[in-house]
């Protein structure tokens, strides 16, 4: 037997309608956005709902940076490739002079201090600096060699840009030392195995493989009194 | 998707019988508030008899909205309703929304919300507190309401209550995921029909161990200083600078909270610990055991069921966190106080394979985890691997287990070191072998760190997730977030989808179902079924092993359960408990002559019958029918089985 002065079976006719304000002392929000209807989902359809746990991706960068950044040419059995540039406006390449010494890490040397050294120094030689990356996501700085404006190729500076337009069209390149560069190209594409180039510029990265130190802006350098003297270290 | 034309507010009134074990009272009301998209309101002001169906439930599609819906849930089973879909849970909306608001403290995360406490976070204006208590005092506090009484609840029920949800409704809305609510909606629900059913108790035996706790407690310490050889208990206080030393003795390492930077001694951190070293092994399991007896207080119910809240969403995880009062909260001896209670019916445990491990396999997407996962056995793999050899031995095996399931939960080799008794070189070149055998495992890992670190929210597949508040220490947090997290999301996609399937339990890889002995294989094959498409949905197409091993899972009456490590262990705890709660009547006078042995498996049950008509009683859900066969009270001079002291363990 119903407890109430309100009737307990179902339907429409005997249950009281209020209008739309509310009674009671909360829930009044007249202006509100309605309430009803609503568009919810189902349990049944939790595929179609699971949040996509790749999200992290969007967000994050897990390789780790590293610390330092090589100067050398890509690592014989491992596949790298480059960056393709415009004919006049290179982002990921540029020349350099460079000084390389036995023993020791090359120096970057500014364009001016190597004009003023040409004369007296053969460890000072113009090359292209070029971003690569291998297939595991390590980026490095390849100093590739160019040959003398002399007209006399050598088979290793030749051999080598000749790696490289094959890397920069699109390729995963292998080097092998065989007298000269060789190089096997990978069967993996780059659209199988995209290159996971670093969102860092290639400025930063060049002053990753060359400090401060290593850096030769004046005469004043101390690697010049190390040349012209010697070292104990 | 669905689209609900209407909007239903539902709230009733009645004795909760909190802390008791019981089922919740009959409703005294069930009220609603129906609200159409012109605005129009309906209300509904419903009592005893109920309706056969709900009055707003005319066969058109409408959502139920209600705050901490398992409350209604009881009332509606009561009233012999189905379960309402789609149905979305105020409360479980909350705590998705502020759990890492809640976890921002110093001591833990904080309670879930009151309906009162919600609504003024969101700025509604609700009832207050006082006038709350006067109604709630009145709906606990007697039965036989007049129907004046009835009026007052009714008006309480729909006017603050119903009114309150549809403003706190209102209020959430635009931060309300609509799509997944109704998943948590219906395990709230379900949530509560488990704990309708209750765990079966060997209440004459459990009341035994309960009335010598104290008694039963004293001879543990005694043992355990005996067992380890040293005073760690003097005079019932515990020593830690005694088991420091002790450990110092014996050249165990020392472990350091991560939290205080200080040694301790703590069960959490001695556990990954017990596999190595023997001594660690009894502190442990023997101090957890001593540790339940001093607080010993599971729910029983007069049916002899227990029931608990298992504060769904309880941790930052999203994990259940039932109190330590729940049966599944005690040492794994103290769960063969659940027994087969009624004739004809068995008991199954069916749990997920190394949930973890696979939930890391395929949400990181790691080819070689996920082929070592789906061979079986995905640690044995890895030792076999990192070992460079075909059989790795019980012991190589748990070593790597205890890698992987360490870096995945963010052990470094420090400490990976200490648990293993190895080098710390030692440590460092397993975890190097994890590494290179599981780059992409290592690389996504990597990324939730990397994540975390920017103070963006690691979401879980069903949108339960949790940002970074900066304090120290947490990077342990994320690393296993996704695990955890996700195998609580995985856990709630398993009780919505349950439907019918009679489950009694649940901890947070595996549920414990109950159901007439010739039908609980066919019962087990539809869960599994259940569990597995949970796991192939929410985590890409890659499923997760639900295994069931009929010879050990399944319990018939009268035998009682028996934990796969209680097992493992030959019940040799279950054996040493009987025999201390034998000791302790002996001492207290009590004849034990009567005793049997036990090696999980009861006699003849004096009870039988009466716990027939309890089963009747869980079935129709009659309230009539608990009140006839209640128990408690009842002295049950014949329990049949306590070990004889001269027992020791099987085989």
């Amino acid at each position: 037997m119903p407890t109430t002065d309100q009737p307990n079976t179902p339907g429409e006719n005997n249950i009281p309608e209020t209008g739309p304000a509310p009674k009671g002392n909360s829930g009044a929000h007249p202006k509100a956005d309605p309430v009803a209807p609503i568009a919810v989902g189902k349990p049944d359809d939790a595929a179609s709902l699971a949040i996509d746990q790749k999200h992290m991706e969007a967000y994050t960068n897990a390789d780790t940076e590293p610390g330092v950044v090589e100067c050398r040419r890509p690592p014989k059995g491992q596949f790298f490739t480059v960056l393709p540039e415009e004919e006049g406006n290179w982002r990921n390449r540029a020349y350099y002079f460079i000084l390389e010494t036995e023993g020791r890490d090359p120096h970057l040397v500014a364009h001016a201090i190597a004009e003023a050294k040409k004369d007296d120094e053969d460890t000072i030689r113009p090359i292209m600096l070029v971003r690569y990356v291998l297939m595991n996501g390590t980026e490095g700085l390849w100093p590739v060699k160019l040959n003398p404006p002399d007209g006399k190729a050598n088979r290793w500076n030749t051999s080598a840009m000749t790696a490289l337009r094959t890397a920069e069209s699109g390729k995963w390149v292998r080097l092998i030392s065989k007298g000269e560069y060789r190089y096997s190209v990978s069967k993996k594409t780059l659209e199988e195995t995209p290159p996971r180039f670093s969102e860092r510029r290639f400025a930063e990265l060049v002053n990753d493989a060359f400090p401060p130190d290593r850096v030769i802006k004046s005469l004043d350098h101390p690697i010049w009194d190390e040349l012209a003297n010697g070292s104990t270290k | 998707m669905i689209t609900c034309q209407r909007v239903v507010f539902i709230d009733s009134e009645f004795d909760a019988k909190k802390g008791r074990g019981e089922r919740p009272g009959f409703p005294h009301c069930i009220c609603a508030l129906e609200v159409f998209p012109d605005g129009r309101e309906i209300e509904h002001r419903l009592a005893a008899p109920y309706p056969e169906r709900p009055p707003w439930d005319r066969g058109d599609p409408y959502a139920t909205v209600g705050f901490a819906l398992g409350a209604e849930m009881g009332s509606m089973m009561h009233a012999g309703w189905p379960l309402p879909a789609p149905a979305i849970d105020l409360y479980a909306e909350y705590m998705v929304l502020h759990n890492s608001e809640m976890c921002r403290g110093d001591e833990g995360k904080k309670p879930g919300p009151s309906l009162i406490q919600a609504c003024r976070r969101y700025g509604v204006a609700t009832m207050d507190a006082a006038h709350k208590e006067e109604m709630r005092a009145l709906a606990y506090t007697k039965t036989g309401h007049t129907p004046e009484e009835i009026s007052t609840l009714q008006d309480y029920c729909l006017d603050d209550d119903c009114r309150a949800t549809l403003g706190l409704f209102r209020a959430m809305r635009p931060r309300l995921d609509l799509l997944r609510a109704p998943i948590r909606g219906a395990f709230m629900m379900q949530l509560e029909r488990m704990r309708w059913r209750g765990l079966p108790i060997d209440v004459p035996l459990y009341r035994r161990a309960e009335r010598h706790a104290l008694a039963i407690a004293v001879k543990m310490r005694k043992e355990l200083n005996r067992k380890l050889g040293a005073e760690i208990y003097y005079s019932g206080v515990f020593k830690r600078a005694a088991m420091f030393e002790l450990m110092r003795r014996r050249g165990i390492p020392i472990p350091i909270d991560p939290k205080t930077g200080k040694w301790s001694c703590s069960t959490r951190l001695l556990k990954p610990m017990i596999e190595t070293y023997p001594e660690m092994k009894i502190f442990y399991e023997d101090k957890r055991m001593l540790d339940a007896f001093t607080r010993l207080g599971i729910e029983i119910g007069t049916d002899g069921r227990h029931r608990i809240w298992l504060n769904p969403f309880g941790t930052k995880t999203g994990r259940n966190n039932p109190s330590t009062k729940a049966l599944w909260g005690l040492p794994h001896t103290m769960r063969s106080f659940m027994r087969v209670t009624t004739p004809d019916m068995a008991i199954a445990q069916i749990d997920f394979s190394s949930e973890h491990i696979g939930i890391a396999a395929a949400l990181s997407g790691d080819p070689t985890l996920m082929a070592d996962y789906h061979s079986g056995d995905p640690y044995r793999q890895f030792a076999a691997a990192a070992l460079g050899i075909v059989n790795p031995t019980a012991l190589q095996r748990q070593v790597y287990k205890a890698c992987v399931l360490g870096r995945i939960f963010g052990m470094g080799a420090d400490t990976l070191a200490r648990n293993l008794g190895i080098s710390r070189s030692q440590a460092q070149r397993i975890l190097d072998q994890m590494s290179a055998r599981y780059p992409v495992l290592n690389a996504w890992l990597e990324r939730v760190l990397v994540k975390a670190a920017h103070f963006v929210p690691i979401t879980c597949t069903l949108g339960w997730s949790l940002t970074a508040s900066g304090k120290p220490g947490e990077q342990r947090t994320f690393l296993n977030f996704p695990m955890q997290g996700n195998e609580a999301e995985i856990l709630r996609l398993v009780f919505a989808r349950a439907g019918d399937l009679p489950i009694i339990g649940c901890a947070h890889d595996s549920f414990i179902l109950e159901d007439r002995a010739d039908r609980i294989e066919q019962t087990i094959q539809d869960m599994q079924n259940v569990m597995r498409a949970a796991t192939r949905d929410l985590l890409g197409g890659f499923e997760l092993r639900a295994d069931c091993k009929p010879d050990e899972d399944i319990t018939y009456y009268p035998d009682r359960f028996v934990d796969k490590r209680e097992r493992e262990d030959r019940m040799q705890h279950w054996n040493w408990l009987l025999q201390l709660i034998e000791e302790a009547e002996h001492e207290d006078g009590r004849d034990t002559s009567e005793r049997s042995g036990d090696y999980g498996r009861a006699g003849e049950d004096p009870e039988a019958a009466i716990r027939a008509d309890a089963r009747a009683g869980i079935e129709a859900g009659s309230e009539t029918a608990q009140a006839e066969v209640g128990v408690q009270g009842r002295v049950c001079p014949v329990s049949d089985d306590v070990a004889p002291a001269a027992a020791g363990s099987k085989g």
